[in-house]
């Protein structure tokens, strides 16, 4: 009864152009309403609860930074360097965009955080280069989820809490599914690069030239190198890392290469005030909805019903994917681990199936939880990174789920893919 | 007239704007006193977090105005032309009755707090008043709402905001 | 009549939560039924406590510190060395100031069932086996975000830096912090012991969990109904601290396995880590902050 008002709610006001956050608070009042014993204030509650966290805070904060880093001069010159070196190959920046990702994420802990970090950096300069805005944004949200599987993950570390299997372990584990994905986004990249006649640049490699770009480009290198050396010396967090960029792409907007003046600094803050407000308001009411698909036990029993259906690890496999897939619609990362791992974990382990393993296909199912409509954030930050409509991400993210259902696929039916790295260094 | 206007253009964003500078000033000062002063602040990561609750439901606001909250433009096209400026219409309605619907339960979620008199951790802040950020950020909305509904009236030829 | 049960992520509590469930089933023939949510599912300490406030879950579990600031008696937990024992915990919980305490609850609208266990807390760190306070020099802590906790291991000579629990895991592996405290279910369940070399068995504060319900959902229950529950109650503390007595003796066969140094300490050493609390009043401070201070002296007697 629940379940049936919050979907076909949800359904209906977003067919009735309420905007995507306001569709999923409304749907999940009106649940609240049809649910026994939730009082409406329970809505007005999980609003805060969903927002009041110190690791989402990475996604504002980064957003601020990659938006200072574009007015500031920062992504333009990294992106001049990255041009010297990969312009002349099809495709190359795309390719460029894909690895710029893979970097942050080696930094964040989360997708979101990755595709608001590198978005307002790599978009601009895509779509001068003749790339579709329905490509780049989808390209950015897609490689953006790579976030939560190279290492560190925030879902991976709620996974191990919430099944006690080895974190550590766990991360090791995704950083060769994560790279696998980074190069499955590099080829397709390059295809469409190739289909669409966006042809590098003339000429030979110069290395005088290389030279000076990266000369001029020091400050702007020198971000990256202290973010990530920040992390790994161990000098601030993840959040805090993206609070450090932010000040530094600051820094040398002003400073180092004053090409920011007061007041266009001032509309950077509010443009960047603007994709927050935009996109967390959806985290906020997305809280609400998943507590009360928590409280209503609605994953539970369908999660139950599908796992008694076989006995065939194989078949189990796939209906977890599909279940996983399904939930990812719906539901944010964090919740859907807490309340799916505890049913889903005992019945693929008792199959045979490597703890560590099962962690990673479940954060890769999540991590395209990211990009599938209606409740996909890292969409949400794209567009609005992207000054675009939903639509125009949404247009483009169709090939980049099929290529991510492929790399799932074989994830969850080779598992040396993440866990051959423990035979690798013979532990 | 003219504070009005000028109320209308930049309240939100003028407060918003500094929130979020001064949130990630405290972030930055926090790391600062950790690793280079070695003594750590208590109280730095609960204030960003407040300031952050407060900016994200401003910008709610704000973007309302703007007309900038992200919604399935596509759907509209389910519908025959001639009803696709109702239906935009209806949902700025059902977007107004949210902000009404927050309005009201976050103030009796506001009076609720106030009786149990709860406190933040560090800084003994009444949490009521973090409470308080999505009623006011959505009264705001609701306001934000009825101009654009109004200006969608008046403007049948017009899909979206250029400037007021 | 259904109950929603939000619990912890503990195994001992998660374990006593689906026994919970049994016992009230049972004895009411089903007449309540039980909605058992682990970890945290609905929502963290503060909140699982507002929304039992507020009716919207029926019964929650949280660990006394978050919930000083609501209800300042409960501040007495978070005196170091207040317990010296299990045993002393469990008598002196249960027993007249205990339970005073835990009647404080009604006044904002929780009945107060019972105390279970979180645990003594123990001491991490990925520099070196610490056996004394001067072995802290300065280390990085992680605490929580609560004036006790800090004055407590600023008085000891650490640097204290309140963290959000679910950056910590990288926070420590990377050095961000050198350390950080929690009892041994917690240092277990979060695999902390990956990224600490050393576990010192400090057992410097002991902090109970305790467990609530929505003050007039309980009193709209049935005589049968109530007592029902305040047995299970009753049955499942003694149930659950057994059972987390029982989990730390094998965590800590486990971790010692895994290559971690685990460092006991003397009684003298035990007794330097008191007299820096002492010495710095960390008790005054827990007594100026409680509503019935003399609820902290109860407590210290022996
Ligand atoms: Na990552
Ligand atoms: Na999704």
């Amino acid at each position: 009864m629940v379940a049936t008002v919050l979907f076909t709610s949800l359904v209906l006001f977003l067919i009735l152009n309420v905007p995507v956050g306001i569709a999923i608070g409304l749907a999940s009042a009106a649940a609240a309403l049809a649910a026994e014993a939730l009082s409406p204030n329970y809505i007005s509650q999980q609003l805060i609860a969903g927002t009041d966290s110190f690791p989402i805070m990475a996604i504002p904060l980064f957003i601020l930074a990659g938006d200072l880093m574009g007015a500031g001069g920062v992504s333009r010159r990294i992106l001049d360097v990255a041009n010297v070196f990969f312009g002349r190959v099809t495709g190359g920046l795309a390719i460029v965009t894909v690895a710029v990702c893979m970097f942050f994420a080696a930094v964040s802990g989360s997708g979101p955080a990755t595709v608001a970090a590198v978005g307002s950096m790599v978009i601009p300069t895509m779509l001068e280069k003749g790339y579709s805005k329905s490509f780049t944004l989808a390209l950015v949200a897609t490689a953006g989820s790579i976030g939560v599987i190279i290492p560190p993950s925030i879902p991976m570390v709620i996974f191990g809490v919430a099944t006690g299997t080895s974190i550590s372990n766990m991360f090791m584990a995704g950083i060769v599914p994560g790279f696998l994905i980074g190069f499955a986004l590099m080829g397709w990249s390059y295809i469409y690069a190739k289909k669409a006649g966006i042809a590098g640049i003339e000429g030979n490699f110069d290395c005088r030239v290389a030279a000076k770009l990266m000369w001029e480009a020091k400050w702007a290198l020198l971000n990256p190198v202290i973010i990530l050396g920040g992390i790994y010396a161990g000098i601030f967090t993840p959040t805090e890392a993206a609070a450090v960029a932010a000040v530094y792409a600051l820094l040398c907007g002003l400073v180092f290469y004053r090409e920011i003046s007061f007041s266009q600094l001032l509309k950077t803050v509010a443009r960047s005030c603007s994709t927050t407000g935009t996109t967390m308001v959806i985290l906020g009411c997305a809280t609400a909805f998943a507590k009360i698909l928590t409280i209503e036990q609605i994953p539970v029993q369908v999660a139950d019903l599908m796992t008694t259906i076989s006995d065939n690890p194989i078949i189990i496999l796939m209906i977890i994917n599909v279940l996983l897939l399904f939930v990812g619609c719906v539901m944010d990362t964090t919740p859907a681990i807490l309340v799916l791992s505890p049913i889903l974990f005992p019945v693929a382990t008792s199959m045979g199936v490597d703890p560590i393993h099962f962690g990673i296909i479940m954060v890769v199912n999540l991590a395209i939880g990211f990009i599938t409509p209606p409740l996909g954030i890292n969409l949400f930050v794209a567009a609005r990174v992207g000054n675009a409509q939903l639509g125009t991400v949404v247009r483009g993210i169709i090939p980049f789920v099929a290529i991510m259902i492929v790399l799932l696929l074989i994830i969850s039916y080779i598992p040396p893919v993440s866990i051959g790295i423990f035979s690798l260094l013979g532990r | 007239m003219t504070i009005l206007r000028f109320l209308d253009k930049y309240f939100e964003i003028s407060i918003s704007v500094f929130l979020l500078l001064f949130m990630t000033a405290l972030i930055a000062v926090q790391v600062f006193m950790r690793y280079v002063m070695g003594e750590s602040l208590s109280w730095s990561e609960e204030l960003a977090r407040y300031v952050f609750i407060w900016l994200i439901y401003l910008m709610i606001s704000y973007s309302a105005r703007e007309m900038k909250h992200i919604k399935i433009d596509a759907a509209l096209g389910l519908f025959p032309q001639s009803w696709q400026r109702w239906v935009v219409i209806l949902g700025d309605l059902l977007f107004l009755a949210f902000a009404l619907f927050i309005v009201k339960t976050t103030y009796e979620l506001v009076l609720k707090q106030m009786m149990l008199d709860q406190r933040s951790t560090a800084l003994a802040i009444p949490l009521w008043m973090i409470y308080a950020a999505p009623g006011v950020g959505f009264f705001l909305t609701a306001i934000r709402q009825v101009q654009t509904i109004i200006w969608r009236l008046r403007n049948p030829d017009k899909s979206n905001i250029e400037e007021f | 009549e259904t109950l929603r049960f939000s619990n912890v992520t503990s195994v001992s509590g998660k374990d006593a939560g689906v026994e919970f469930k049994r016992i009230v089933e049972e004895k009411t023939n089903g007449s309540l039924e039980v909605k058992h949510f682990p970890d945290n599912q609905l929502g963290n300490d503060r909140v699982i406590t507002e929304s039992t406030i507020f009716g919207d879950i029926d019964i929650g579990v949280s660990s006394t510190s978050p919930l000083a600031t609501l209800f300042p008696d409960l501040y007495a937990f978070d005196a170091p060395f207040l317990f010296l024992s299990p045993e002393d915990a469990y008598a002196k919980l249960d027993g007249e100031t205990g339970q005073a305490i835990l009647k404080t609850l009604e006044k904002k609208g929780l009945k107060g069932l019972a105390f279970w266990e979180n645990g003594f807390r123990n001491f991490t760190n990925s520099k070196q086996a610490v056996a004394e306070p001067s072995d802290l020099d300065g280390m990085k802590i992680r605490t929580m975000e609560n004036d006790v906790h800090l004055a407590a291991w600023r008085a000891l000579g650490a640097n204290p830096t309140p963290m959000a629990f679910s950056e910590l895991f990288t926070a420590l592996q990377q050095g961000t912090v050198d350390g950080q405290e929690n009892p041994l279910g917690i240092i277990d369940g979060n695999r902390f012991q990956e990224v600490q070399s050393n576990v010192s068995l400090t057992q410097h504060v002991y902090t109970p969990y305790i467990v609530f319900m929505n003050l007039d959902k309980f009193n709209s229950l049935s005589k049968e109904e109530q007592d029902a529950i305040t047995s299970a109650a009753k049955e499942t503390t003694t149930f659950q601290r057994n059972r987390s007595q029982e989990l730390e003796k094998e965590i800590l066969v486990r971790i010692k396995n895994d290559g971690v140094t685990v460092t006991e300490l003397t009684p003298d050493q035990k007794a330097m880590w008191q007299k820096k609390i002492i010495d710095a009043n960390i008790y005054d401070l827990v007594k100026s902050k409680m509503d019935h201070p003399e609820y902290m002296d109860a407590l210290l007697k022996k």
